[in-house]
C-alpha cells in the first residue's frame, strides 16, 4: 500500500506540477511573446528606417536620369543664363521632356517632377494637382537650396497647393538633384513620390507588420501584409497621437516608446525623417503594429503544435527521455497495484470463494493480505455471531471440546482433533496422519513425543495470535465439522510409542524425522477430526512452531495427530509455574537443538522467542481451554523445531 | 515755427485808409479794402517770413553710402541658422555632393536676408508710422526675410507662389496662432511695438522671417554688389550727426559700426559682415528698443 500510496502521491504532485507549469507557462509564454514583440517593433523601425534610406538613395540614383538629360540641362542653363529670352515653348519643350523622362522611370515615376533654375523658381514640372500658377519657387525648401549648391537630397514635404482647399495636404518623399551644365550649376530636378497605400503596403509586407502613416491624426495610408492578418483599426491607431505629438522626448527623438493598443496589438511610433516631421500639429510619422499573440489556454501548447513537432519531440533526446519516464512510472505503478491492490484482492477473492463453497468455515486472516485482515476478521466475527445467535435460537449450547471430542479417557485428556491452527494453505481440522508403517523407532526422550506420523508431514502454519481467527473452539453446529466421537484411530502406531516419551530415544533429534512419514498436509485434508481414538497409539498433533523463522514461521504451528493417551500423560505434565525459567528452558533446548542440526542460532533471541511462546500459548488455551502448553523440542527435517502441547488442568 | 505764427498773429493791426480832412474820398469797395493793407502790414508779413526762414528751413543734410562685404562666415552661418531651426535630428537620409562638380558655400542674399539700420547715437523721438510695406511668399521662402519699419506700420504678406502659407508670428496677436495665406492672396498685419518679431510658417517649417520694428533709425535691406559677396545701401537725406549702423542677419546684429554724418553730401563706410571680432548681438524682443 504504501508504494501505491506514494506513487498515486508522486502522480498527483507530477499532474499538478504539469498543471501548474502549463498555467504558469502559458503566463510566462504570454510575457515573453509581448516582449518580443515589443522587442520586434523597434526592429521593425529599424528596418523601415533603412527601408526609407535605401528607397531614398535609390530615387536619388533614379534622378541622373534626369539631371543629365540635354534638353533638360539646356532649357535649364537658358532659364538661369537668359532668363530674358526664356520663352513658352521652351517651358512646354522642358515639361514634355521632363514626362517622357518620368515614365522612363518606370516604378519609380515621380507624382511631381519639378525642374527649378539656379534661382529655385520653377521653369516645368510634371504634377497633376500642383500650383496652378505658372512660375512658382521651390529654392525655399533645404533639399532645392543644397541641390542647387550642388548635394543630392532627400526630404519629405506636405504640400497644399490648392487655394479653394488650402487644407488639402498632401505628403511626399522628395528627392533633390542638381542639373550641371557645363560645369555650372544651372538648376535641380525636385523628384517626388506620394506616401501612398502602395507605398506602404510594400514597408507591410516587408515587415510582415501593419504600418499606418500619419499626418498629424490624420491618417495618410495604412497597410497590412496579408488579409489574414489581425490589423488594428487605423483610427485607433491614430488616436494615441493626442498627446504623443505634443510630447517633447517623442519629437527629440523621432520615436515613441511602445504603446498598447487594447489588450490585442502594441504599437510604435515614429516620425518620418523630412521636413514633414517638423510641422507641428500636423507632424508626418508612421505607426508600426503588431498583434500580441497570446495564448488564451494552457491546451494551445498542445493543440497548436503540428503533427511535425510531435515527431520531432518524439525523437529528440528529451522526448525519449519523456517517454521512458512515463513508460517507467505507468510499469512501477502497475507494479505497486499488482503487488498491493491486485495480489491482495485476489487472496481474499479465492477465500471468499472457498468459504463460499463451504471449503472452509472461516476465513483464514492469514491467508489474506495485511490490507484485507481486517476485513477477514471482521467476515470471521460475523460468522461467530450468526453461528451464535443460531445456536442460542435452537437453544443448544457451545459445542465444547469434550463435545467434539467425545468422552475423554482422561480428565485431562487432550484431544488433538481440534487442536489445529490455520495456516496459509487450510483452515480444516486436520485428518490424522496416515496410518504408516515405519520400523520401530525409539521413542524420544520425553518430553520430545514420538511423532510417527504427524509433525513431520505437518504443515507449516500461521499460528494466529490468540482469540483471533483460525477455528473456533466448538464449532456450532450447522458447520461443517465433525464431531469428535468419529475420530478414527491412528492406526499401525504401536503401543508402546504411548510410554515413549518416558523412554530417553537415543538420538531425539533425528528419531522424530524417522517417525515422521509423510502424510497429508494438514491444510490439505478434509475437515475431519484428528484420527484420535481412545486405544490406539497416542501419537497426537501438536502445535509446532520455528521460532527461528522469521515473524511469519514464528506463528506456523504444525498439528498432527497424538495419541490421546500419550497427550494424556502429557497434558497431565507439569508445567513449570516460573514461565520465564521454563521458556529459558526451552529456549536453551532449543539452541542445543539447532546448533546439534548445524543452523545458525545467531539470529535467535530470547524475547522474540518467549514472545512467540507466549503468542502460541495464548492461542491454544483460548482455544482449548486448557490450563497452560508445553513445549517441547524436536528436529523436523534435520532443523530444529517446536511442539506445543496443551495442557489439561 | 509756433513763435512765427504767434508773431504773426499779434502783428497784424486794423487797416486803415487814410483820408484828408473835410474831404470825404469816395473809392470802391475794393481799393478800398487793398488800401488798408499798409506798411505795417508788409512790414509784419517779412518778419514772418523771416522768422521762418530761420526756425522752419533744414540743415544741410548728407548721403551715405554703406558698402558691406559679405565674408563667407555669413553664408556658414545662414547654414548654422538654418540647422538651429530643424533641431538637431537629420531630417534627411542623404545629402551628398553629386561627385561632378564641387558643391558652393552657402549663399545669402543680402537684398533678401540682410538689413541695414541707421541709428542716431543720440536718440529721438519716435518715427510716425511709415507706409504700408510688402512683403512676398515666394519660393518657399519671405522676400525680404527682414524688413524694417517703424512702429504702427502695416505690412502685407502677399502670397506670389504656388503653395499655401501658414504664417504665424506668436508675438503678434493678430498672426498667433497662424495666419492662412493661398496661392494669389494676401494678408495684412499691424507691428505695432518696437522690437524683433519673428515670421514662421507652420506648414513649411523651414521658412523664417523677421520684422525689425524700431522708431528711431531708418531701416533698409541692401542691394546686390556688383561683385559676388558685395552689397550696397545708401541712405538719403541723413541730418548730420553721430550714429550707429547696424547690420541684421537672420535675428541677430551680426555687425555695427558709428559713424558721424556731417554737412558733407555724401558719407562712405565699408563694413564686413559679420565683423571680424564682434560678437553677435541678440536681437531685442519686443519689450526692448531696438538697437539699444
Amino acid at each position: 500500500m504504501f508504494v501505491s500510496k506514494f506513487w498515486f502521491t508522486l502522480l498527483a504532485l507530477a499532474m499538478g506540477a504539469a498543471i501548474a507549469a502549463l498555467l504558469l507557462a502559458r503566463h510566462s509564454h504570454n510575457l515573453a511573446l509581448e516582449d518580443d514583440t515589443r522587442a520586434l517593433l523597434f526592429k521593425d523601425r529599424e528596418q523601415v528606417w533603412a527601408l526609407l534610406k535605401s528607397e531614398s538613395r535609390v530615387r536619388l540614383d533614379e534622378m541622373l536620369r534626369v539631371t543629365s538629360d540635354q534638353d533638360v540641362m539646356r532649357v535649364l542653363e537658358k532659364a538661369t543664363q537668359t532668363p530674358e529670352q526664356m520663352t513658352s515653348d521652351d517651358r512646354a519643350a522642358l515639361e514634355a521632356r521632363l514626362r517622357q523622362q518620368n515614365e522612363n522611370l518606370e516604378s519609380f515615376a515621380g507624382d511631381l517632377l519639378v525642374a527649378v533654375d539656379r534661382n529655385g523658381d520653377a521653369v516645368a514640372h510634371v504634377w497633376e494637382g500642383g500650383p496652378q500658377k505658372a512660375r512658382y519657387g521651390l529654392g525655399g525648401f533645404p533639399a532645392v537650396d543644397s541641390a542647387l549648391r550642388g548635394f543630392m537630397q532627400d526630404d519629405v514635404w506636405a504640400l497644399s497647393t490648392d487655394p479653394g482647399n488650402p487644407n488639402q495636404v498632401k505628403v511626399f518623399r522628395v528627392a533633390c538633384r542638381p542639373v550641371i551644365s557645363k560645369g555650372q550649376y544651372v538648376g535641380a530636378v525636385v523628384h517626388g513620390q506620394y506616401i501612398d497605400s502602395e507605398f506602404a503596403t510594400l514597408l507591410a509586407q516587408r515587415l510582415e507588420a501593419q504600418i499606418v502613416f500619419f499626418r498629424g491624426s490624420v491618417v495618410l495610408s495604412s497597410a497590412v501584409p496579408g488579409p489574414r492578418f489581425e490589423h488594428v483599426n487605423e483610427q485607433v491607431v491614430v488616436s494615441e497621437l493626442t498627446g504623443l505629438l505634443e510630447d517633447e522626448t517623442f519629437i527629440s527623438n523621432g520615436y515613441s516608446s511602445i504603446v498598447p493598443l487594447g489588450e490585442e496589438a502594441v504599437a510604435l511610433y515614429s516620425l518620418i525623417q523630412g521636413e514633414a516631421a517638423l510641422v507641428e500639429g500636423s507632424r508626418v510619422g508612421y505607426a508600426i503594429v503588431r498583434p500580441i499573440r497570446s495564448m488564451d489556454s494552457s491546451l494551445d501548447f498542445l493543440t497548436n503544435a503540428t503533427l511535425e513537432e510531435w515527431r520531432g519531440m518524439a525523437i529528440s533526446p528529451p522526448g525519449i527521455a519523456l517517454c521512458l519516464s512515463v513508460f517507467l512510472a505507468l510499469l512501477l505503478g502497475y507494479l505497486a497495484f499488482f503487488f498491493e491492490h491486485g495480489r491482495p484482492l485476489r487472496l481474499l477473492r479465492r477465500e471468499l470463494s472457498r468459504l463460499a463453497d463451504r471449503q472452509i468455515d472461516r476465513l483464514n486472516v492469514y491467508g489474506v493480505a495485511r490490507s484485507h485482515r481486517t476485513v477477514a476478521e471482521s467476515i470471521n466475527k460475523a460468522i461467530d455471531r450468526a453461528v451464535a445467535d443460531v445456536a442460542e435460537k435452537l437453544g443448544k449450547r457451545p459445542a465444547d471440546i469434550d463435545q467434539i471430542l467425545g468422552p475423554r479417557q482422561g480428565a485431562d485428556r487432550v484431544s488433538s482433533a481440534l487442536f489445529t491452527f490455520p495456516d496459509a494453505h487450510t483452515e480444516d481440522v486436520p485428518p490424522p496422519p496416515p496410518p504408516p508403517a515405519p520400523p520401530p523407532a525409539p521413542v524420544p526422550e520425553r518430553p520430545v513425543p514420538l511423532v510417527p506420523g504427524g509433525p513431520a508431514k505437518a504443515q507449516p502454519a500461521a499460528h494466529p495470535p490468540a482469540g483471533r481467527g483460525g477455528y473456533p473452539p466448538v464449532p456450532p453446529a450447522g458447520l461443517h465439522v465433525p464431531p469428535a466421537p468419529h475420530v478414527p484411530p491412528v492406526p499401525n502406531v504401536p503401543q508402546h510409542h504411548a510410554a515413549a516419551p518416558q523412554a530417553p530415544p537415543p538420538s531425539p533429534m533425528a528419531r522424530p524425522l524417522q517417525h515422521a512419514p509423510a502424510g497429508p498436509a494438514m491444510g490439505r485434508q478434509p475437515p475431519v477430526p484428528a484420527p484420535t481414538a481412545p486405544g490406539s497409539n497416542p501419537l497426537a498433533a501438536v502445535p509446532s512452531s520455528r521460532p527461528d523463522d522469521d515473524d511469519d514461521e514464528d506463528d506456523k504451528t504444525e498439528i498432527a495427530g497424538v495419541p490421546e493417551e500419550l497427550l494424556g500423560d502429557l497434558g497431565r505434565e507439569d508445567v513449570p509455574e516460573d514461565e520465564g525459567t521454563y521458556f529459558k528452558q526451552v529456549f536453551e533446548k532449543f539452541i542445543d537443538t539447532k546448533r546439534q542440526c548445524g543452523e545458525r542460532i545467531d539470529n535467535l533471541q530470547f524475547e522474540r522467542f518467549t514472545q512467540t511462546l507466549r503468542r502460541n500459548r495464548a492461542a491454544l488455551v483460548e482455544r482449548y481451554g486448557c490450563k497452560n502448553v508445553r513445549f517441547q523440542v524436536y528436529v523436523k527435517d534435520g532443523k530444529a523445531a517446536l511442539k506445543a502441547t496443551p495442557v489439561r488442568g | 515755427m509756433f513763435i512765427g505764427w504767434a508773431s504773426l498773429t499779434l502783428v497784424v493791426p486794423k487797416p486803415r485808409i487814410p483820408v484828408a480832412r473835410g474831404s470825404v474820398l469816395r473809392m470802391p469797395k475794393e481799393v478800398q479794402m487793398l488800401c488798408r493793407i499798409s506798411v505795417r502790414h508788409v512790414t509784419g508779413a517779412l518778419i514772418l517770413l523771416v522768422s521762418m526762414a530761420v526756425f522752419v528751413a533744414p540743415a544741410a543734410a548728407a548721403t551715405v553710402n554703406i558698402t558691406l562685404t559679405l565674408t563667407p562666415d555669413l553664408g556658414q552661418r545662414a547654414e548654422e541658422v538654418a540647422q538651429k531651426q530643424r533641431g538637431q535630428a537629420k531630417r534627411y537620409y542623404w545629402r551628398v555632393p553629386n561627385g561632378a562638380v564641387a558643391t558652393e558655400a552657402p549663399r545669402v542674399n543680402p537684398s533678401r536676408d540682410l538689413a541695414v539700420i541707421l541709428e542716431s547715437a543720440d536718440g529721438g523721438s519716435v518715427a510716425p508710422a511709415g507706409a504700408t510695406k510688402v512683403v512676398k511668399l515666394q519660393g518657399a521662402r519671405l522676400n525680404p526675410s527682414v524688413i524694417v519699419v517703424t512702429p504702427h506700420t502695416n505690412i502685407r504678406f502677399r502670397n506670389d507662389d504656388g503653395l499655401v502659407y501658414e504664417l504665424r508670428c506668436p508675438e503678434n496677436s493678430a498672426m498667433a496662432n497662424g495666419q492662412v495665406v493661398p496661392p494669389g492672396r494676401e494678408a495684412e498685419f499691424s507691428f505695432d511695438q518696437v522690437g524683433v518679431f519673428e515670421i514662421t510658417d507652420r506648414r513649411l517649417p523651414h521658412l523664417i522671417g523677421y520684422v525689425v520694428v524700431v522708431g528711431t533709425a531708418y531701416g533698409l535691406n541692401p542691394a546686390a554688389g556688383a561683385q559676388v559677396g558685395q552689397s550696397s545701401v545708401s541712405f538719403t537725406d541723413v541730418q548730420p550727426g553721430r550714429y550707429v549702423v547696424k547690420v541684421f542677419h537672420g535675428g541677430e546684429w551680426v555687425a555695427q559700426q558709428a559713424l558721424e554724418v556731417t554737412e558733407t553730401e555724401e558719407v562712405g563706410l565699408q563694413m564686413r559682415v559679420p565683423a571680424d571680432g564682434q560678437q553677435h548681438e541678440q536681437a531685442a524682443g519686443v519689450d526692448a528698443q531696438a538697437g539699444h
